[in-house]
């Protein structure tokens, strides 16, 4: 038997490695921009699935459905929403409102919709090409020979040989009709005529002018005639820049390696004021009368190695500087309402702090939550945005915080 | 696990199926590697058969845990020789090693675990022996990386690389027996 063995050996040992590969991605599918624009307008509700940033406005909720258009909530009850239309919008990431007028991307394009019925809204203005940045459509363009990308059609395919990464790497690099989605900021947006967004937004609204962030600009709409944007100054920015808040007479942005003050008392002219570098990360900012609040956290688009929220001192805005960090587990966005402090802390769930004393910020309440990424305050409800959900809790006794309602994501 | 262990010394009759045990280990000789094993069987023993449950770790290549249904038969002049087989499966040996953040997720599936062979069985007195086999080791396990892009699509575009491993080897192992 020993003799054997050696004959044996060759035979009987082998290492051996399989790979298989399997690929889902999405094909774009284009129309033209006539039926696009025809096919915008109210159809009936559906189903929330990839919720996005989210704007108040009166008792209506817009509720973005990432590159699909917007749902309309009808939120007169909290503890009742109802989900009444959907708005198709391809493209579509941002929005604000401005008394009956709401205002959209539609990739590079901003839309002026009436809604003043929600139920049989109007496409007032259509303006090509004002965020050209955003002509992208997951590695697709999202708008070319007059065609958009109105559609994806899902596609399956998988590949099997022995473990070699040029599997992998062939069907990257081979110029195959495979679409990677362009890596986005998490989802979210930001309030009277103007109604309230969050801390996430891209776009904001501060009396007849309308702020947006690409990566690198920060430009500026007239919209004292609601229904007819007309684009203004822009500015340029360091790259990074993530989101907007206004605050007074100051927009407060939020880039990957720092927030920037600019002074918008000639609000056709943004000025620079003052700025706070970080380490690279994400950073959702929101500001108060005295200080701004700045949650830094990891991620694939963020790079950076923290996650913590940063207070910042504004008496001086040209010398803004860190007050006292805290740490957190991932934070994406926040709000805050009185000495309330809402933050959005991921995995960890929502977090509430008491911030009577910004120094000494303690946790008052802890939600369990499945990912949550924004909220917005308004009338003692916070409004969060998580993965499986819309939430609405009641904070009217920060120490008995309850659960008014949901809107499921499936 | 090692229940069996004390159930060492206890008195059995002739011809009654008693507790066994057997710790082994030794090498794994395979195409690119030579890497030790080691393994805990504890079971019945019946006239000249075992059947029990074991649990080992094999470092070949991949740290993995195998757990297995252990079976031998004893034969030959005082029944020093035997033949064995286990059946199982192999898991991953660091459970906390999934990996996952926002766009990816690594982990390991389990895979089918053999192991047969035959040996020779040295009386060591009360009721130990000392065990000498060789065999045959087949292990499988999978690692798979997910990963997902952009949240800008109606749904993410996701990847999976499943890498099954196949290591086949010849087994020399050695073991101490006791319990009967």
């Amino acid at each position: 038997m020993l003799i054997a063995l050696p004959i044996c050996f060759s035979a009987c040992v082998k290492d051996e490695c399989k790979q298989k590969y399997t690929l889902t991605y999405y094909v774009p599918v284009y129309l033209t921009k006539d039926e696009v624009k025809a096919n915008i307008k109210s159809t009936a509700p559906r189903q929330v699935k990839n919720p996005g940033k989210i704007y108040l406005r009166d008792q209506y909720l817009f509720l973005n459905e990432v590159d699909r258009g917007i749902h309309i909530i009808d939120n007169s009850n909290p503890s009742h929403p109802k989900n009444i239309a959907f708005i198709n919008i391809p493209g579509n990431m941002d929005i604000a409102v401005k008394g009956n007028i709401l205002y959209a991307d539609l990739y590079s394009d901003l839309l002026a919709i009436d809604i003043s019925n929600p139920q049989q809204i109007k496409l007032k203005t259509y303006i090509d090409n004002v965020f050209p940045y955003r002509n992208y459509g997951a590695g697709a363009p999202a708008i070319t020979g007059g065609k958009i990308i109105a559609d994806w059609i899902k596609k399956d395919t998988s590949y099997t040989g022995s473990c070699d990464r040029r599997i992998l790497e062939d069907r990257f690099f081979s110029g195959s009709p495979i679409f990677f989605a362009a890596s986005s900021s998490s989802p979210l947006s930001s309030i009277s005529p103007i109604g309230v967004g969050g801390s996430m937004a891209r776009f904001s609204i501060v009396n007849d002018h309308m702020y947006t962030v690409s990566s690198n600009t920060l430009d500026v709409f007239n919209i004292s005639t609601p229904e007819n944007p007309v684009k203004g100054s822009k500015v340029n920015l360091n790259w990074g820049i993530e989101t907007i808040y206004p605050f007074g007479k100051n927009l407060f942005i939020g880039s990957n390696t720092g927030m920037f003050i600019y002074d918008i008392s000639n609000p056709e002219v943004p000025k620079s004021v003052g700025q706070f570098s970080h380490v690279r990360s994400c950073d959702p900012v929101i500001a108060d009368n005295d200080y701004a609040y700045v949650t830094l956290r990891t991620g694939t688009q963020c790079n950076g190695s923290i996650n913590q929220l940063d207070v910042i001192r504004l008496n001086n805005l040209t010398d803004a500087r860190l007050l006292k960090s805290y740490p957190m587990s991932s934070p994406h966005g926040l709000a805050k309402d009185g000495d309330l402090l809402f933050i959005c802390d991921g995995k960890s769930g929502v977090k509430i702090y008491n911030a009577a004393f910004e120094d000494n910020i303690k946790l008052l309440k802890h939600i369990e939550f499945f990912d949550a990424y924004d909220v917005i305050t308004y009338n003692k409800i916070a409004l969060i945005i998580g993965k499986d959900g819309l939430y609405q809790y009641s904070y009217a006794n920060p120490f008995n915080i309850k659960l008014l309602s949901k809107i499921e994501v499936k | 696990m090692f229940l069996p262990l004390f159930c060492l010394g206890q008195p059995k009759g002739k011809g009654k199926a008693g507790f066994h045990s057997i710790i082994g280990g030794g090498a794994m000789i395979g195409e690119s590697k030579t890497k030790a094993f080691f393994q805990y069987s504890g079971g019945l023993e019946y006239d000249r058969y075992f059947t029990g449950i074991g649990v080992g770790y094999d470092a070949y290549r991949l740290n993995t845990i195998p757990v297995f249904a252990d079976w031998r038969m004893n034969f030959g002049p005082h029944r020093v020789l035997f033949v064995y087989a286990n059946v199982g499966a192999s898991f991953a040996a660091n459970i906390q090693k999934e990996e996952k953040t926002d766009y990816s997720r690594g982990f390991s599936r389990g895979g089918l675990y053999t192991d047969g062979g035959f040996g020779y069985r040295l009386p060591l007195g009360h009721s130990q022996r000392l065990s000498l086999s060789v065999g045959h080791s087949f292990k499988s396990i999978t690692n798979v990386h997910e990963f997902s892009y952009g949240s800008v699509l109606p749904g993410r575009t996701t990847s999976t690389n499943a890498y099954r491993y196949n290591y086949s080897r010849i087994v020399v192992k050695t073991g101490w027996e006791f319990g009967k």
